[in-house]
C-alpha cells in the first residue's frame, strides 16, 4: 500500500489549529487536519434540553476525567489543586469557553523587562496587534470601543447588554471609583458571518445551541473546508516521527476504526493545547531524541502556567437576572498592572459572572451552607433564587519550572497512549494576589448592595487556560521554539497552541493563541522558500 | 453500568429525600419524595447505594425502615449526623427537584429549556459608563 503524504499535517482541530489551517490555506498546499475528536452537534448541546444544568456535570462537563467522552484522553491530576478543562473535538476549547475575548495588554511582552520576573517574549503586541485585528474580524466580536485600560480596537458589535446583575455590578465598580468596560467578547449580538445573534440562553459554557458565540467549528473551520483543507476526525495521533536528519517525517495515528496510520507530512503543526502538546512531543521518543522531540532544553512539559482563579460572589436583595444571559459581559483591569504596595508583581483581570441557573443556585447555596434541609429549605432557596451574583479574578501565573507536564508511568488512553500527568504547585504570589482580589471584589459587590459575600479560591475547577510546556524564545538553551514557532531542534516542526506562551498575562488566552497561530501561519507563508533553513 | 437500588433502598432513599425537600404548601411546590420527581432521582441513584447504606447505618436504622421514622424526627437527626454521604444524596436530591415543571413554575421560570426561545435581558443603564469614560488611558506603555 502506498504511503500517504501530504504537505502539511496539522494536530488539533481546536482554537489555533483551525486559525492556522484557514491562514495556510490560501497556499494551496495538501493540508490535512488531525483531531481525535468529533464534530460538535449544536443540536445535542444541553441548552436544548431539560437537563441543561445536569448535562454540565457529565458529557458536556469542562473536566475530561468526568467527562469521559470518546475522544478525551485520562489525565493524572491528583498533584495539582487546579484541574484540567478542555474540549476534546472540531473547536476545541472554544465549544466550551465563555467567548471572553481580552487581548494582551503591550506590557504583557515585556514581564522581565518591566518587572524582573519571568521572561521578555521574542515578540511585542504591535507584532500581533494586525492578528488580533483579522482574528476578531473571523471570530466576529461584540465589546465598545474606548476602554481606558487597553490601547484601541477595531469597531465592535455592540456590547452584550449589563442586564441587572450587571447594572449592579458596575454600580460597585463606580462607588470605589475602580475601572470597569463592557468585555469584548465573541458571543455576537447581532447578525455575523451566517451567526444569529445571542437570545441569552445563558449556557454559553457548555455549548451555545444558537451558533452566537464563535467556536471556531462554525467560524474558522467552513472557510478552511471550503478552501481544500480536510478534517479528519476521531484520529489520535500517536506520535511524530522523524529521520536520520532529524526532521519530522509525519505522525502515526489510530484512525476511527482504530487502525494504525502513518501520515507522512512536509511540515507538521502541533496544536493540542498546553497538555496535549508536551504530551505528544514527550512520547515522541526516538534514538536521536531520547528526553521527547524538541526537547534539547529540557523544557517541554516545564513552566505550566494556569490562571489561577478566586470566585467572589454577592447575594443581594433584589431580583436579578439568574442563569438567563451571557455569563461575561463585563470586565476590570483596575488592577491590571504591578503595584508592588499591594504584595505581590503583576495583577489580575475581574471577569463579570451573571449568575445561575435554578439545579446550580441550589448546589452552589448547598456546597455554601445557605441551603439547609427541611423546613426552612424553600425559605433559605428563595433568598438565593435569580439575588446572585459576582465576579472571578483571573490571576496571572508566573512560570516556575517544577511546574510541569509528564508522562504518567501507569496511566494510558484507550488506545494505550501515556496520559499526561499534572504537577502544579500555586506560588506565594499568586495566593496574595488571589487574597487581595477577593478582599477588593468584596468590597465592590458590598458597595453594590450585597447582603452577603462569598469567595472560592483557588477555583479547582478552573483549569481552563493551559500555557508554557514548549515556550517561544530566541536562545534554543531556555526556551522549545522560535519567534515565529517553529521548533529549535526540528526544522520543519512548528507549535501555535498555548504552549509557546512565555508568560500567562492576567487575561483570558484564546485571542492570542489565535492571533499566535495566523502570526506563524503567516510566517511560514512568507518563508516557503527557505522554511527549513 | 451500576444496579438500579433494592426496594429498601428506594423506600430509605425517598424518605431521606422527603425529609430534605418536604412540600410546601406555602410556596405550592411538591417535596422532593413526590412520585414524578422521586422516579428521577430513583433514576439516577444506582451510583449512590454505598453512601445510602453507610448513612443509613449512621442514622443507627436498619435498611428499609427509614420511611417508618416521623419526618421531623428524621430531619433533625439528618442534621445531627450530617456527613459527606447525606450531602452526597442531597446533591442527587436537589439536581432533579430544580427542574421539576412544577417547581419551576412555583420559581416563576417557564418549565423548557433555554433553546431556542432563548430569555430577554435588560441592557442596563449605559449612563453608569460616564465616570469610566471620563478616566484618561491608563495601559502600561512597554519598552
Amino acid at each position: 500500500m502506498a504511503i500517504e503524504s501530504v504537505d502539511v499535517v496539522i494536530i488539533g482541530a481546536g482554537a489555533s489549529g483551525a486559525a492556522a489551517a484557514w491562514s495556510l490555506s490560501d497556499t494551496r498546499m495538501h493540508i490535512v487536519c488531525l483531531e481525535q475528536g468529533d464534530w460538535p452537534d449544536p443540536a445535542r448541546y444541553p441548552s436544548t434540553g431539560r437537563d441543561w444544568e445536569l448535562r454540565a456535570m457529565s458529557d458536556f462537563s469542562f473536566n475530561p476525567n468526568q467527562r469521559r467522552n470518546p475522544g478525551d484522553y485520562p489525565i493524572n491530576e491528583d498533584n495539582s489543586p487546579i484541574k484540567i478543562a478542555n474540549y476534546n473535538g472540531v473547536g476545541g476549547g472554544t465549544v466550551l469557553y465563555a467567548g471572553h475575548f481580552p487581548r494582551f495588554h503591550p506590557s504583557d511582552f515585556r514581564v522581565r523587562s518591566l518587572d524582573g520576573v519571568g521572561e521578555d517574549w521574542p515578540i511585542d503586541y504591535a507584532t500581533l496587534e494586525p492578528f488580533y485585528d483579522e482574528n476578531d474580524r473571523i471570530m466576529g466580536v461584540s465589546g465598545l470601543q474606548g476602554d481606558p485600560a487597553n490601547p484601541p480596537r477595531p469597531e465592535r458589535m455592540k456590547p452584550i447588554p449589563l442586564g441587572r446583575a450587571g447594572a449592579a455590578v458596575a454600580r460597585g465598580f463606580n462607588a470605589k471609583g475602580w475601572h470597569w468596560w463592557p468585555s469584548d467578547s465573541t458571543v455576537a449580538t447581532e447578525s455575523h458571518g451566517g451567526r444569529a445573534p445571542c437570545i441569552n440562553l445563558g449556557h454559553c459554557l457548555h455549548g451555545c445551541a444558537q451558533g452566537a458565540k464563535a467556536s471556531t467549528d462554525i467560524t474558522y473551520w467552513p472557510l478552511a473546508r471550503r478552501a481544500g483543507v480536510e478534517v479528519r476526525t476521531r484520529c489520535r495521533v500517536r506520535e511524530i516521527t522523524t529521520n536520520d536528519e532529524g526532521m519530522a517525517t509525519g505522525v502515526v495515528y489510530y484512525d476511527a476504526e482504530g487502525v494504525e496510520r502513518f501520515l507522512g507530512a512536509e511540515v507538521v503543526i502541533l496544536a493540542c493545547n498546553g497538555i496535549g502538546t508536551p504530551r505528544l512531543l514527550l512520547n515522541s521518543t526516538s534514538k536521536r531524541f531520547p528526553d521527547g522531540l524538541a526537547n534539547s532544553s529540557g523544557l517541554v512539559g516545564r513552566n505550566l502556567m494556569f490562571h489561577p482563579y478566586a470566585y467572589i460572589s454577592g447575594r443581594f436583595e433584589e431580583t436579578l437576572d439568574g442563569g438567563r444571559g451571557p455569563s461575561n459581559g463585563l470586565w476590570s483591569q483596575e488592577f491590571y498592572e504591578t503595584d508592588l504596595g499591594r504584595g505581590f508583581v503583576r495583577g489580575f483581570t475581574y471577569e463579570f459572572s451573571r449568575g445561575q441557573g435554578p439545579v446550580m443556585t441550589a448546589l452552589s447555596g448547598m456546597g455554601r451552607g445557605q441551603l439547609p434541609i427541611g423546613a426552612g429549605h424553600h425559605e433559605a432557596y428563595r433568598r438565593l433564587h435569580q439575588k446572585t451574583t459576582g465576579m472571578v479574578a483571573i490571576c496571572e501565573d508566573l512560570p516556575e519550572r517544577h511546574n510541569r507536564v509528564t508522562l504518567d508511568p501507569d496511566l494510558k488512553d484507550a488506545h494505550g497512549i501515556p496520559a499526561p500527568r499534572i504537577d502544579y504547585t500555586l506560588s506565594d504570589n499568586s495566593r496574595r494576589m488571589l487574597a487581595f482580589a477577593i478582599d477588593r471584589a468584596s468590597e465592590v459587590l458590598k458597595a453594590a448592595g450585597a447582603v452577603h459575600v462569598h469567595s472560592e479560591s483557588p477555583l479547582s475547577i478552573g483549569g481552563w487556560h493551559l500555557m508554557g510546556t514548549a515556550r517561544m524564545g530566541l536562545d534554543p538553551r531556555t526556551s522549545v521554539v522560535n519567534e515565529w514557532g517553529r521548533s529549535h531542534d526540528v526544522k520543519n516542526l512548528f507549535i501555535i497552541d498555548g504552549s509557546v506562551f512565555v508568560t500567562s498575562a492576567g487575561v483570558n488566552p484564546t485571542s492570542t493563541i489565535q492571533a499566535l497561530a495566523l502570526y506563524v501561519a503567516d510566517a511560514i507563508k512568507s518563508r516557503l522558500a527557505n522554511l527549513f533553513d | 453500568m451500576t444496579a438500579p437500588l433494592s426496594h429498601a433502598a428506594l423506600d430509605d432513599l425517598r424518605a431521606l429525600a422527603g425529609a430534605m425537600i418536604p412540600a410546601s404548601q406555602a410556596h405550592g411546590v411538591p417535596g422532593a419524595d413526590d412520585a414524578a420527581i422521586f422516579a428521577e432521582i430513583a433514576r439516577g441513584a444506582g451510583a449512590s447505594a454505598d453512601a445510602l447504606r453507610r448513612l443509613t447505618a449512621a442514622l443507627g436504622a436498619e435498611p428499609g425502615t427509614l420511611a417508618r421514622l416521623d419526618r421531623g424526627a428524621l430531619e433533625a437527626q439528618l442534621v445531627q449526623t450530617w456527613d459527606p454521604d447525606a450531602g452526597a444524596l442531597y446533591a442527587l436530591a436537589l439536581m432533579h427537584y430544580y427542574r421539576d415543571d412544577r417547581v419551576m413554575t412555583a420559581l416563576g421560570l417557564e418549565p423548557r429549556p433555554p433553546f431556542p426561545l432563548g430569555h430577554p435581558l435588560e441592557a442596563g443603564d449605559p449612563t453608569l459608563l460616564d465616570p469610566v469614560k471620563a478616566r484618561v488611558p491608563f495601559w502600561r506603555p512597554a519598552p
